[in-house]
């Protein structure tokens, strides 16, 4: 077991007891080894191979927490920063990649967003996205986390209702709502 | 906030329910609330959209969008696209990819461009569109524009474009890597310009300029990638409000994108010359005009709508870190950046930039086509002149550049600035009238058409709108209004199936009417005229087919436009008509109301229709009546202030309605009880004009108020007190005409206010009242010559002869006055007196008499006795 891992099980079972600090100093732990994870993945050439989301954060719980210390109620905490984590490596990627479009490098040839037909609806900006989303984490916390959970977590209805002590049931109205309100605003 | 958890409570509600129930629901729980009924639908609707938005996980799309490469059939070196055999792969993207090909046949071994769209759920459509588009593209050949060659599409049925290839730089990069100074910069600009030119001279429109679309060669000749493209691969670029994120911009970066392309309404020209400023901004400083703050669409449609970018000159004076907005990098941008690849130093590029070229750059990148330079051609021959020291065209923005800001600024000169950008925007429109009756190009008369549409709208209900209350803007109002009418006639005689245009072609008629005419607001005084654009508007509509998406506005502009003809024949007094128009009305409203029982619209309409009725019968003599109609609008108002306390329009009419129950208790002899509520009246106007210290309508309304008590106060032969609201009301009024000298309501409301003050001075002895009275008489007298035909005109100088008449006997009755002078006023009493008479015989004759008037000439004529039996007895 390394540092990281005990130092990260200790700080995710004192943010559960209350430590509001514990987080602080959680975060950026979660936050390197997801994105240390998500890049292999992005990177690498997976031919018909598709990594879930959910995959992905759970080899990095398997990582970096010591599964013997922590109880249900942490593993519910640990989704929830990672998801939250996931969302800043996914948007931030999104980001550079747009610089990458505009900036010229090698490709004197750009395709050129503006010659696009409408995109199919799976293409999400997700710049846009999280813009729009922290618009609405101001007004309504709870559809955020709901959003981020399912979106960037990769969580399903069940999974997310879990992590966040609800009903599936709510989880489901809550997340047709956000889904309406954040397209609206996106397509606004 | 509190807005959007009761959309979320109705939604998730409205959400289960399917149908007919849901809408029951709705119309219930938003009890006429149109603006949250329509939140909640626009979501309910987004939601049936967005069923399988954001369903995949965002992991899963990033990872579908970097291995796409190995999973789809993308042409490989060596296979054949069309004729053309592929050497590589040059780019590619979420939306297709570029190859560097070459013709399998050609012997030259010319290097072309392919691009390949993917995705396309429309190819047939596409395909039609290419073969009669790229025909027009074809035919550019300008050795500065990258030639589109060919076109087709692939065996899967995706369609692509083949063009030059072009090696060569983004002209920005090329610019900072040849450090070429700002005149080498404006130079090869200007080479940029006359490609730009000339595409336009050929009716092609580029739509999506920018840095990445200009590449420089090795020997510094510039290329234009991609002229036209942009809408023949997306057609319904134009006159669509622009979707960032699945539009045509996608997700690049809309720094280029002009306000009326992000607003999503049809590009002219001018949006390639805004374009190209942008790009000759960020050319010249290093910096991009806009920084946004956020990806989401609106917020940038709004910066780029609203926010007036800095001035080159002194942007380059920034530090930016992150200018794209960007994280994960570290690019910095500072003066030091900036001048070492351009002047050397930074002062040297300030002055360099300061004065001209801030003015060229700005020019060309206003908000407001129009106000754009007219041509690409023009723009470049502004910097050929500042290259070579000549003054330029180009100028720091007007005054009447920014009409409503300026409006907000400077109230008072308001009417003089409108009419200066009457003047320049109405040359634009000569010009696009001619094009188009010149019959240049199908699309481009259509083009125009819209244009000449937005801006005869934008007169209409943009600037009229906003300098409405303004006082003294009544012939800036007739002028804007007028213009707009005069176009819209003219494009309704082009498309009379266009039932949008129709519609806004009666809203034009109505417009004119008020400013001709209605009493209600400030007019010219023209009733005919008024009562004429009324009727045009009423058949227009009438016109109108009855099932149209917008039926319920279309009922309520119809309700009211029956009001306004109503209105106008009531002044008329041809109560038989008004009667019917408003019983039109009447009837149109009280189906709206029992199909949407909670709207407030049409409930406060409702309320409109009784008390109009009660107008009418208060005109007809029938007091009691018009109490019981009046009392009915009461009871549907009271309710709708209660909900909604502040609404001005609410507390409005309800004061209003206060008058008219005063006045009419006071027809039924309740004297004390009409002064009460005739003070609860006042009251209620005068919080409504302290409220709103700039609406004149609302002054107006108090110095009526004021008068109307006055005259209650005088029936009940308490002189004092209605002196002194006379008075009150004289003051308030005569400085609203001082405002606006040429509104005829405002110069009968002096009048009124003269006579009433002048004959109350005179019944207390006081020969001032005499003078007063006199102003009085003059005024209504140039009404009346301006309206030789109208009842109301005629009845107000009848009236006032009579009173005047009145005011030199009251006068000749003081006996301290030596004897010559009485006999002298009561010859001016008999003479006021039988030329009103007169003029209650005219209107008699003519038929427009009011019923409660039917008896006012026997009554003078019965009253000149005393007056010559007085002047019998002073004679001896």
């Amino acid at each position: 077991m390394s540092s990281t891992s005990k130092n990260v099980t200790q700080l995710l079972a004192d943010w559960g007891g209350g430590d509001k600090q514990a987080l602080e100093h959680l975060m950026p732990l979660v936050y390197q080894e997801l994105h240390r994870l998500a890049d292999y993945y992005l990177r690498r050439e997976r031919q018909g191979h598709t990594l879930q989301a959910t995959a992905l954060i759970n080899e990095a719980y398997l990582k970096i927490i010591d599964q013997r210390s922590v109880n249900w109620q942490n593993r519910a905490h640990f989704f929830g920063v990672a998801a939250q984590m996931m969302r800043r490596i996914l948007v931030d990627h999104a980001r550079s990649h747009l610089y990458a479009k505009r900036g010229g490098g090698a490709q004197k040839l750009t395709l050129d967003e503006a010659l696009a037909l409408p995109q199919q609806e799976r293409d999400v900006d997700l710049v846009a996205l999280d813009d729009a989303l922290k618009t609405l984490e101001a007004m309504d916390a709870q559809q955020s986390r709901i959003i981020e959970l399912r979106f960037f977590g990769g969580l399903t209805i069940e999974e997310t209702a879990e992590v966040l002590s609800l009903s599936p049931a709510t989880v489901k109205r809550e997340w047709h709502w956000a889904k309406a309100w954040l397209y609206n605003e996106i397509k606004k | 906030m509190e807005n959007y958890h009761r959309v979320k409570e109705l939604f998730q509600t409205a959400i289960d329910l399917s149908g007919e129930a849901r809408a029951v629901f709705l119309a219930e729980a938003c009890a006429g609330d149109t603006t949250l009924l329509m939140a909640v639908e626009r979501l309910l609707a987004a939601s049936d959209e967005a069923e399988s938005f954001i369903e995949e996980p965002a992991f899963n799309l990033a990872d579908n969008f970097i291995t796409q490469k190995d999973t789809a059939a993308e042409p490989v070196e060596g296979s054949f696209i069309g004729h053309y055999r592929v050497i590589r792969e040059i780019a590619h993207g979420g939306m297709g990819a570029v190859y560097l090909a070459m013709r399998a046949d050609d012997q030259y071994k010319k290097r072309v461009a392919i691009k390949v769209i993917r995705g396309g759920a429309n190819n047939d459509y596409l395909r039609r569109r290419f073969l009669s588009e790229r025909q027009i593209l074809a035919s550019l050949d300008h050795p500065y524009i990258a030639k589109l060659l060919d076109g087709g599409t692939t065996e899967d049925g995706s369609p692509y474009l083949v063009m030059d290839y072009i090696e060569g730089e983004a002209i920005d990069e090329y610019c900072d890597n040849h450090k070429l100074s700002t005149a080498e910069r404006l130079q090869l600009f200007r080479q940029v310009c006359a490609a730009v030119h000339y595409a336009h001279q050929n009716l092609v429109i580029h739509r999506d300029l920018k840095p990445g679309n200009i590449l420089v060669t090795a020997d510094g000749t510039p290329r234009l990638l991609d002229f036209g493209i942009a809408k023949l691969l997306n057609p319904e670029l134009a006159g669509q409000t622009l979707d960032m994120t699945a539009g045509p911009l996608g997700p690049m970066t809309p720094e280029y994108a002009s306000p009326e392309q992000v607003r999503g309404e049809s590009l002219t020209t001018s949006s390639d010359i805004y374009s190209l400023g942008v790009v000759l901004y960020e050319l010249l400083t290093g910096h991009r005009p806009y920084k946004f703050g956020s990806r989401v669409p609106h917020v940038i449609a709004q910066i780029i709508c609203e926010q007036e970018p800095e001035r080159p000159s002194t942007v380059i004076n920034r530090i930016e870190t992150n200018p794209y907005g960007i994280s994960d990098t570290d690019i910095t941008i500072s003066p030091e950046i900036v001048s070492r690849t351009r002047e050397g130093q930074i002062e040297k590029l300030r002055r360099r930039l300061r004065g001209d070229l801030d003015n060229i750059v700005l020019m060309a990148m206003r908000k407001e086509p129009q106000r754009r330079y007219a041509s690409v051609e023009q723009f470049a021959e502004d910097l050929r002149r500042h290259l070579y020291g000549l003054p330029c065209i180009a100028r720091k923005a007007t005054l009447s550049y920014r009409t409503s800001k300026f409006i907000k600024r400077n109230k008072v000169a308001v009417a003089a600035g409108v009419l200066i950008a009457l003047s320049l925007i109405g040359g634009v429109i000569t010009t696009l009238w001619e094009a188009h009756n010149a019959s240049l190009q199908k699309a481009k008369a259509e083009q125009r058409f819209n244009d000449v549409r937005a801006l005869a709208n934008a007169f209409m209900f943009d600037i009229h709108d906003k300098i409405e209350t303004l006082p003294g803007s009544t012939p800036a109002r007739q002028l804007l209004v007028n213009k707009a009418l005069q176009y819209l006639d003219k494009l309704a005689r082009e498309a009379g199936g266009d039932t949008t245009l129709q519609r806004e072609l009666a809203t034009a008629y109505m417009k004119v009417g008020d400013i001709q005419g209605n009493p209600v607001v400030a007019n010219l005084g023209d009733m005919n005229g008024a009562l004429a654009s009324y009727q045009k508007a009423l058949q227009i509509r009438q016109a109108l087919p009855t099932a149209s998406a917008h039926q319920l506005d279309a009922e309520i502009e119809l309700a009211n436009n029956y009001d306004r003809v109503g209105d106008m024949v009531l002044i008329d007094h041809d109560l038989n008509a008004t009667t019917e128009n408003y019983q039109q009305a009447l009837a149109i409203r009280e189906r709206l109301a029992a199909q949407q029982p909670n709207n407030t619209q049409v409930r406060f309409d409702l309320s409109l229709s009784y008390s109009n009725l009660g107008d009418v019968l208060s005109e007809d003599g029938k007091p009691q009546a018009a109490l019981e109609q009046y009392s009915k609008a009461r009871t549907m108002r009271e309710p709708l202030l209660a909900q909604e306390p502040l609404n001005a329009t609410y507390r409005r009419s309800i004061a209003i309605l206060y008058q008219r129950i005063a006045t009419n208790m006071y027809y039924l002899g309740d004297k004390a009880g009409a002064i009460a509520t005739s003070r609860q009246s006042l009251v209620k106007m005068e919080a409504l004009a302290k409220d709103y210290p700039q609406n004149a309508k609302a002054q107006r309304e108090v110095a009526f108020a004021y008068n109307n008590l006055g005259d209650l106060l005088w029936y009940n032969d308490d002189l004092k007190d209605a002196m002194e609201n006379y008075q009150i009301g004289l003051r308030m009024r005569e400085a609203l005409l001082q405002t606006d000298p040429t509104n005829m309501q405002a110069q009968r409301d002096v009048a009124i206010s003269y006579g009433n003050y002048g004959y109350t001075l005179a019944q207390k002895g006081d020969e001032k009242g005499l003078e007063l009275y006199r102003r009085s008489v003059e005024i209504t007298e140039g009404l009346l010559t301006v309206n030789p035909d109208m009842a109301n005109a005629m009845r107000d100088v009848a009236v006032t002869y009579s009173y005047f008449g009145e005011v030199y006997g009251l006068l000749a009755a003081r006996k301290e006055l030596p004897v010559a002078k009485r006999l002298a006023y009561y010859e001016q009493a008999l003479a006021y007196n039988e030329r009103s008479i007169k003029i209650w015989v005219e209107m008699r004759d003519r038929g427009i008499l009011k019923s409660r008037d039917r008896n006012t000439a026997d009554k003078i004529t019965a009253s000149l006795a005393a007056y010559h039996s007085e002047m019998e007895k002073l004679k001896k």
